[in-house]
């Protein structure tokens, strides 16, 4: 595509640049897609090999933290705060759904009204409502596995593909929650469990954070990105921008990126959409400054990475006599319990969490807490196979001193100032975790585990909330429509807007936001000049 | 991914079709990333001295007993030499290693440390990971991934890794049953 026909410009080729490029591809739109990052050949991932679980213990190309890769196309992301938070994220075609688990929940109605209910954070300026049809579609589009009619969430329609199965650890837990009464369901999941459009069904291999070469994972270089490019989109692979480009008037006009042979480029558009995940936005917004905006792109009021939500998390494990069978099969969550999702003051925080049974990897990664010498045997014998995680995903909720920020003492390979994540925990999640933590262990207990072990908090990973949507443009970047408050042609589409976290991992909500901005999008053709 | 080795979209889609082809009849099977082969000392980025010490280090780390070999059984020290190979960087990191244990074994008993007796050699071990925390760490983080990488390893733990391309384990598909009392709950969501 001739650089003076494009109309729009994405930056960023994850979930939310593949869904949103296709979405306006289907509409003739002419798109353009820069993407740090190449298409990953799926004979080099490490789920093919069964000493894959290297990967989590060092660096290695498929290692889940930009920080211990060794690819050209990564930044480096330092930390601070009470709590630094671990970073993951995964920068080529499909960005970090090419190593995501695949758990596919969607928010709740309340979620986006925090503020209205329980007197928190900020409402957001849409509802659930304005986001159901999209999240179907989505759903639709990609192939989700489980069942619909879960009392905890809103009707949805018919999952794409039955459940995974839950396998023994899954059913263990099912008796613990069924001994509580408490409530439970299995997890929508981003892994069609059979033939879903020309992906194969998951043959339950696992290892799915590695790499899924059969496709049953919806990564989006599998999904939508091939129908997108069938619809005439082009994506520019290797190419890593370094600013967004303003004109006198303070339109968006284009971005200035690295090629893959590391030469300048400029490229012009009609709208720009940036789509780099919670801490790849900020980092370039603010590294987009000009006389019009000496402080980084849509960072008149310094709200620019502030309000960084990570979700405060868990990883909670019950050791059982019986063997159990948590290290195998799909990865991800069999099933989850929201019993203390919604409000309840009584628990002294506001907001709640979501418990889901999560697999483990192998043997190698359970041996963190096993002593040396002696005793070493009997230790690593007594949790494998044995160990049945139950996990912890806490609300988040923003904070202004939880920021990402530039870094100018470090760059990345073209160069450009890396980004800097400051998080620490609040109160308020200080006081969540400590009710999560009793309610994990009495239903792993319930369950039958004769010994729970409960690591300190870290936290998801999930890149959240630092150019924040809402119908004020004092105390948020974006507007409903996801477009930047100061910038009548930029539209930031990613984690980095929500307004709040909520207590659900984040991807089908940032999927339905960018089918949801794109249409916003096309309503205001007839204004791109 | 090496830059090197750039991928197109065209080349990912024929790739795509092939994989899931192959990977659906479980006919594909990659070899381990490290391959066991017998390395010489000339070859070795560890000289005999300096393995030897490596060894009787990993044995301490995980010894053996009636049931589970150590980790020098198991090829944990081909496996060390293999990641120096081609990880060199590392190299320096390892000789440290081996040295600085040789250093305090000759410091505090006057011989090498594989001449130490067991009681001897896991005091000093002790003492390494609270002066030296982060090359012990080095040792113990290898020794535990020589080890549980292992296929020999793997056949006594009875761990079947089921690596993507050969058949998947067999699970039960899931009891829509299981559901019914929750099915029947009153909605628990906040209506708004």
């Amino acid at each position: 595509m001739k650089n003076e026909d494009i109309d729009v410009l994405v930056i960023g080729a994850g979930a939310a640049g593949a869904a949103l490029t296709w979405s306006l591809s289907e509409k003739g739109v002419k798109v353009v897609c820069l993407e740090q990052g190449g298409w990953i050949d799926p004979s080099t991932l490490p789920s093919l090999k069964p000493d894959y679980e290297t990967q989590l213990m060092r660096e290695g190309d498929f290692n889940l933290s930009p920080n211990l890769r060794n690819r050209k196309e990564d930044y480096p992301v330092t930390t601070a705060g009470e709590n630094p938070p671990s970073i993951m994220m995964f920068n080529a075609v499909g960005g970090t759904t090419i190593h995501w688990q695949g758990i596919f929940p969607r928010f709740h109605p309340s979620d986006f009204k925090v503020k209205t209910l329980d007197g928190v954070a900020d409402d957001w300026p849409i509802s659930y409502w304005d986001l159901e049809p999209y999240y179907d579609f989505n759903d639709k589009m990609i192939g989700v596995s489980g069942v619909a009619g879960d009392p905890a969430n809103p009707p949805r329609s018919k999952r794409q593909t039955p459940p995974l199965p839950l396998g023994k650890m899954g059913n263990t837990l099912v008796k613990g929650f069924e001994k509580l009464g408490w409530h439970w369901w299995v997890n929508d999941q981003g892994i069609i469990s059979k033939q879903y459009k020309d992906r194969v069904g998951c043959m339950l291999h696992g290892k799915c954070m590695f790499g899924c070469p059969m496709g049953a994972k919806a990564t989006t270089d599998r999904t939508y990105w091939p129908l997108a490019l069938e619809n005439g989109a082009e994506i520019r692979t290797w190419s890593r921008v370094r600013e967004i480009t303003v004109d006198r008037t303070g339109k968006a006009k284009g971005a200035i990126y690295f090629d893959k042979d590391g030469n300048t480029q400029e490229i012009k558009a009609k709208v720009i959409v940036v789509c780099c995940n919670g801490i790849g936005t900020p980092r370039l917004l603010l590294n987009s400054k000009s006389s019009l905006f000496p402080d980084g792109l849509g960072n008149s009021n310094g709200l620019v990475g502030k309000n960084f939500m990570v979700h405060p998390a868990l990883f909670i494990n019950g050791i059982f006599e019986d063997v159990m069978d948590g290290h195998i099969g799909p990865m991800g969550s069999p099933l989850f319990s929201q019993e203390f999702y919604e409000t309840d003051k009584n628990r002294g925080f506001d907001r709640g969490y979501m418990l889901y049974g999560e697999r483990t990897f192998g043997p190698l990664s359970q041996t963190g807490g096993v002593p040396w010498g002696e005793e070493h045997h009997e230790a690593f014998s007594e949790i494998f196979p044995h160990q049945v995680g139950l996990s912890v995903l806490a609300d988040d909720l923003p904070e202004e001193t939880n920021t990402v920020e530039l870094d100018e003492e470090v760059v990345d390979s073209n160069g450009i100032a890396a980004a800097k994540a400051t998080y620490s925990l609040s109160e308020n999640s200080k006081k969540m975790l400590n009710h999560a933590t009793n309610k994990a262990t009495e239903v792993l207990e319930a369950s039958g585990a004769k010994r729970v072990i409960v690591p300190p908090p870290t936290n998801m990973s999930h890149l959240m909330g630092t150019a924040r949507m809402g119908a004020n443009e004092k105390i948020s970047v974006v507007d409903k429509n996801n477009k930047v408050h100061s910038v009548s042609n930029l539209y930031v589409v990613d984690g980095s807007s929500f307004t709040t976290g909520a207590g659900v991992n984040p991807t089908s909500t940032i999927m339905a936001l960018a089918l949801r901005a794109a249409d916003k999008i096309w309503e205001k053709r007839n204004e791109w000049k | 991914m090496n830059n090197k080795n750039k991928w197109s979209r065209r080349r990912f889609s024929k790739a795509v079709i092939s994989a899931q082809f192959l990977l659906a009849s479980g006919a594909l099977t990659l070899p381990l990333a490290c391959a066991k082969t017998k390395k010489s000392e000339s070859d070795s980025a560890l000289d005999n001295l300096q393995q030897e010490t490596l060894k009787f280090a990993m044995d301490e780390i995980i010894p053996a007993n009636e049931k589970m070999p150590s980790a020098s059984d198991v090829g944990g020290v081909t496996y060390v030499l293999n990641i120096l190979e081609k990880l060199p960087d590392l190299s320096p990191l390892f000789q440290s290693l081996t040295d600085k244990i040789e250093v305090y074994s000759l410091q505090n008993s006057n011989s090498v440390f594989s001449d130490l007796n067991k009681e001897k050699r896991i005091n000093l071990l002790v003492n390494f990971e609270q002066t030296e925390p982060e090359l012990f760490k080095v040792l113990k983080d290898f020794t535990y991934e020589s080890y549980y990488t292992s296929e020999k390893v793997y056949e006594l733990i009875k761990y079947e890794p089921h690596p993507t391309g050969t058949s998947g384990p067999k699970m039960e598909p899931f009891d829509e049953k299981l559901l019914d009392r929750v099915k029947n709950l009153p909605p628990m969501y906040t209506k708004i």
